[in-house]
């Protein structure tokens, strides 16, 4: 028999060679494309205590969804000291990351904000409300509106409510917030007139019932609770005003939207209120959606902050894929379009990363399931 | 018969690609094969590893499950006890319990009769709506178990609930706060030094033996316990191995360090990889031995049999012989040798033939040489013929007639045996010899046959030459003079009247004489020098002259110059002839040694 080229296929060969070689160095090209993101992960309640990953199981979820995302999540912790927030940032970017997503409460974020100044690294905020973090030329972006805003929105919401009197509950834990939200609620429900406010300060982690049980003392018509960091404990103090006063109304932060402090809440819960940038999950389908996928893969429902975890996370992606990879380029992309499309609603940035979103109130049972 | 197309197009595959290719093929599936098997197994054992750590998690279940039975009962106990004595001993019995509420039936605390420092439950605090509802629900209908184990309403710590109906109506209401598992969980971890955790329905992490971890949740939906999941914290990476809940509420998660086992995986794979880049490695060397000793000997030998079959095409003369191919194998040195005795075969072949064709050419080149001598005596004889018939010849002119046919075939004998001498390379004896007179006395000889056709003959250069010796045999020489001349004159015959010329210029060259003879003619076709054995500028030549000339020359250690004349546009042969030593007295043939020329073959 003659042997003829066809037997010895070594172009074929060659062509699977080139092929598999050129398919690893893809896979590896791509690997090393992979940004690093940080993705925070809330601080630990109480010692010992479980913690809620709803952040990075959002990020988790995005990228099992987009398979193809060059986002690499890197879980970040918040711990409960503020002072440990620039350490934390400083940590990973010298492990090489250069963009966050960061859950840090106006307390932690507000002495972070050096860690973004020089461009060294971009951030992406999805929970600190401070008016300190606003109108600045730098690196970190916020999802929220700040507590200006915010709270002018509560004002104005409590303004249309029926009574006369309501107590403020302020977190000590956390006055980087607080305080200014205090001071501007105050200022524009004095300006809409109609409601007296006594304002008192209350630890939330470290809540007494016995002891603070006092601070309620009086005639109120409502209870805004000024707390944030979702805080299950916040159910447990709507549970006690209820107690005495059951028919005033109880208003809750955009960062108390928990199924948590449902939880905990008891028949206050009827009584209560959100404020939130994002409607309710019965008012709108993507965010049903998007918790019924969460709940069908994690199995429980996460609080509010996982929706701005996803806007953020679908921001720096669409960025990526632009061709961005440093913060600055980043940063030009999210300051180039006026309106930027995420699967959970639109976020409109102004000139210094801010932006400015209408606020819905729902009853606190609204998030679950139809 | 029309070959198939595929036939036409395709050749013949090279062996030794063929064999490369298949014992890489070969070589890369028992590799691939090896290393295949060496990662299934390795796999295998760590699940068998794997699976051995799920039986220190009943360890911690089964310790879980006895706290929990002695909470149990300890609650009934308590909880048959008159309410009075409940308020007394709430706080020095119930050790495990750290809150115990007493509820209504809207799950509400009606009284708290134990509480931790840092419990926000209080007195009117409802569980209804809470997570702890189900449990309550149940518990009011099969009065038995605890809740799972979850965050509590108080501190959000691990806790586990149990319920109990009193007597008097309304239930007790407890909570376990897990300290002391929390304790266990880290002695633990320190003695088999693996952590543990304590993981919710969720994946939310309730205890975990070493707060250092900061592990928030494990994903339990991802496959458990198969060593593809891998938890990472910067440094540290493990294989969470996840005993299922037998009723405790909760995921107890061995974390199994990775790097044990990569340690041990490297441990095999490194000597398996190792073991296949040698069999690579070796599969390398002994192809490249293989194309040392075989397949480069076989090209080269097929290159040197292409370079001769190349020489023979071109007519080269130079002797067949091939080098042998080096190769140490006995298959090659048998080619090598029936290869050679092929050669000789076809090299005796070849000089049969050549001799044959050396007879042939002598015969005609001998009829060549005679054919005008002979047409001088036929024409003769005719001559004499027709006078005698006539009577117009004397006795004395008859006389005189028969002694110039006598001198005339005594001469044409001569020329045969001189040309039989010449073409059998007989030993010529060359003397000093004027060779302008040779060439005077060949031109005196074809002056008649100049006449008859017509040509301009003219020399140059011949009293200058006067007085060059050569050695040479004065005859052969003549003969090959004649032959140049006579192809000149018939060529430029062929041509228009008055452009019928021939150039004979003699002159001398350094250290040898050059005879040109050009013609008008159209010269010769092609490279001229290309094989001149029988070439000829004329249309009808045979070549036999240029031969005869190029003998000649062979025997007098001349050179044959065939080229294009510039001054006439035709052929322009040059014979060049070595000039003897200066001085030389001619024709003194004992002072100069007869020429190495090869011996003649005797005569048929």
């Amino acid at each position: 028999m003659r042997l003829r080229s066809q037997s010895v296929p070594l172009v074929p060969l060659l062509l699977a060679g080139v092929v598999l070689t050129g398919g690893a160095m893809a896979w590896l090209t791509q690997r090393h494309a992979a940004v690093p993101v940080a993705v925070g992960v809330d601080l630990p309640l109480v010692e010992g205590a479980a913690v809620d990953p709803s952040d990075r199981y959002a990020a988790d979820l995005f990228l099992e969804e987009n398979p193809g995302s060059s986002v690499r999540v890197v879980t970040m912790f918040n711990q409960a000291d503020p002072a440990s927030g620039p350490a934390s940032i400083a940590e990973l970017k010298q492990q090489g990351v250069r963009f966050f997503i960061t859950t840090q409460a106006s307390s932690h974020a507000v002495p972070s904000l050096p860690q973004f100044a020089s461009g060294d690294a971009l951030a992406v905020n999805v929970s600190a409300a401070s008016n300190r973090l606003s109108g600045r030329n730098d690196f970190l972006f916020r999802v929220v509106p700040d507590l200006v805003l915010e709270q002018q929105a509560t004002a104005r919401i409590l303004h249309r409510l029926p009574g006369r009197r309501v107590l403020v509950l302020y977190d000590t834990g956390n006055l980087a917030y607080t305080k200014p939200a205090l001071e501007h609620f105050s200022a524009e429900l004095e300006r809409l007139g109609g409601w007296q406010l006594v304002s008192h300060p209350l630890q939330v982690s470290a809540f007494d019932p016995s002891r603070d049980r006092a601070l309620m003392r009086g005639d109120f018509d409502a209870l805004f609770l000024l707390a944030g960091a979702f805080q299950p404990t916040i159910g447990n103090i709507a549970q006690l005003f209820h107690q005495l006063f059951p028919e005033a109304t109880i208003l809750l932060t955009p960062w108390a939207r928990s199924p948590a402090i449902v939880d905990h809440a008891g028949p206050a819960k009827a009584k209560t209120l959100v404020v939130s940038p994002y409607p309710a999950r019965r008012n709108d389908l993507r965010i049903d959606r998007y918790f019924q996928r969460f709940e069908q893969r994690y199995g429980f429902i996460p609080y509010a902050m996982g929706i701005g975890t996803r806007q953020a996370i679908e921001l720096l992606d669409q960025a990526f894929a632009s061709g961005a990879r440093t913060p600055a380029a980043v940063k030009r992309y999210l300051l180039s379009k006026p309106e930027h499309r995420t699967s959970l609603g639109p976020i409109r940035f102004d000139t210094s990363g801010d932006v400015r979103a209408q606020f819905h109130v729902f009853p606190a049972t609204a998030d679950r399931a139809p | 018969m029309t070959p198939e197309p595929d036939q036409q197009a395709t050749e013949p595959v090279s062996f030794w690609r063929f064999n490369l290719f298949h014992e890489l093929m070969a070589t890369g599936l028992a590799a691939l094969a090896l290393l295949a098997g060496t990662w299934f197994t390795m796999d295998q054992l760590e699940r068998g590893y794997l699976q051995l750590h799920r039986s220190d998690a009943l360890r911690v279940r089964q310790l879980l499950k006895e706290h929990l039975t002695d909470a149990r009962q300890q609650l009934n106990h308590f909880a048959v006890l008159q309410p009075q004595r409940q308020d007394e001993l709430a706080q020095l019995i119930l050790p495990a319990f750290s809150d115990l509420y007493r509820l209504n039936d809207r799950y509400q605390v009606v009284e708290v009769l134990k509480s931790s420092s840092e419990s926000r439950v209080f007195r009117g605090f409802s569980f209804a709506g809470s997570h702890i509802e189900p449990y309550l629900n149940q518990s009011s209908t099969d009065g038995a178990g605890s809740s799972v184990i979850q965050r509590g309403i108080e501190d959000e710590r691990a806790s586990v609930y149990f319920a109990s109906a009193t007597p008097t109506g309304g239930r007790l209401f407890g909570r376990l706060n897990l300290t002391y598992l929390q304790d266990f969980l880290r002695r633990y971890s320190q003695s088999a030094g693996l952590p543990v955790l304590l993981v919710s329905h969720h994946g939310f992490v309730l205890l975990s033996s070493d707060a250092n971890l900061r592990i928030a949740a494990v994903d339990l939906n991802l496959p458990r316990a198969s060593g593809a999941h891998i938890l990472r914290r910067i440094d540290n990476r493990w294989s969470p191995v996840v005993a299922n809940d037998w009723g405790i509420g909760a995921h107890i998660v061995t974390l199994i360090p990775t790097d044990r086992l990569d340690a041990q995986r490297r441990q095999v794979m490194l000597p398996t990889l190792a073991v296949a880049l040698l069999a690579l490695v070796a599969f390398a060397w002994k192809n490249r031995r293989l194309h040392q000793l075989l397949f480069g000997p076989v090209a080269r030998f097929s290159s040197q049999i292409e370079q001769l079959r190349t020489r023979l095409a071109k007519g080269g003369t130079e002797p067949l012989d091939i080098s042998t191919a080096a190769s140490p194998f006995r298959e090659m040195k048998q080619i090598e040798s029936s290869f050679e005795a092929l050669m000789q075969t076809i090299r005796d072949r070849d000089l049969a033939l050549q001799q044959k064709l050396r007879t042939s050419l002598t015969a005609a080149a001998i009829a060549h040489e005679i054919n005008l001598p002979l047409s001088t005596i036929r024409m003769r004889c005719q001559q004499a013929d027709l006078q005698l018939r006539h009577g117009l010849l004397s006795p004395q002119e008859i006389q005189e007639l028969v002694q110039a046919l006598q001198g005339e075939s005594q001469l044409l004998s001569r020329t045969i045996e001189k040309m039989r001498m010449l073409l059998r390379n007989v030993q010529s004896e060359l003397v000093p010899t004027e060779l302008v007179g040779v060439v005077n006395s060949t031109l005196n000889l074809l002056k008649r046959y100049v006449r008859e056709h017509a040509v301009d003959l003219r020399c140059h250069g011949l009293e200058e030459a006067a007085g060059l010796i050569v050695l040479a045999d004065a005859a052969q020489l003549q003969t090959a003079v004649s032959n140049l001349l006579r192809n000149a004159i018939e060529v430029a015959a062929e041509q228009p009247p008055e452009r019928r010329l021939v150039v004979v210029t003699l002159r001398r060259d350094q250290a040898h004489v050059l005879l040109a003879v050009a013609d008008s003619g159209p010269g010769f076709c092609g490279d001229p020098e290309a094989d001149t054995l029988m070439r000829s500028s004329k249309a009808s030549g045979s070549g036999l002259g240029l031969f005869v000339v190029r003998t000649t020359l062979t025997n007098h250690h001349g050179r044959l110059v065939i080229g294009r004349s510039n001054e006439l546009g035709g052929a322009e042969v040059c014979i060049q002839l070595p000039l003897a030593e200066e001085n030389l007295p001619l024709q003194d043939s004992r002072k100069y040694p007869k020429t190495g020329m090869p011996q003649a073959e005797p005569s048929a």
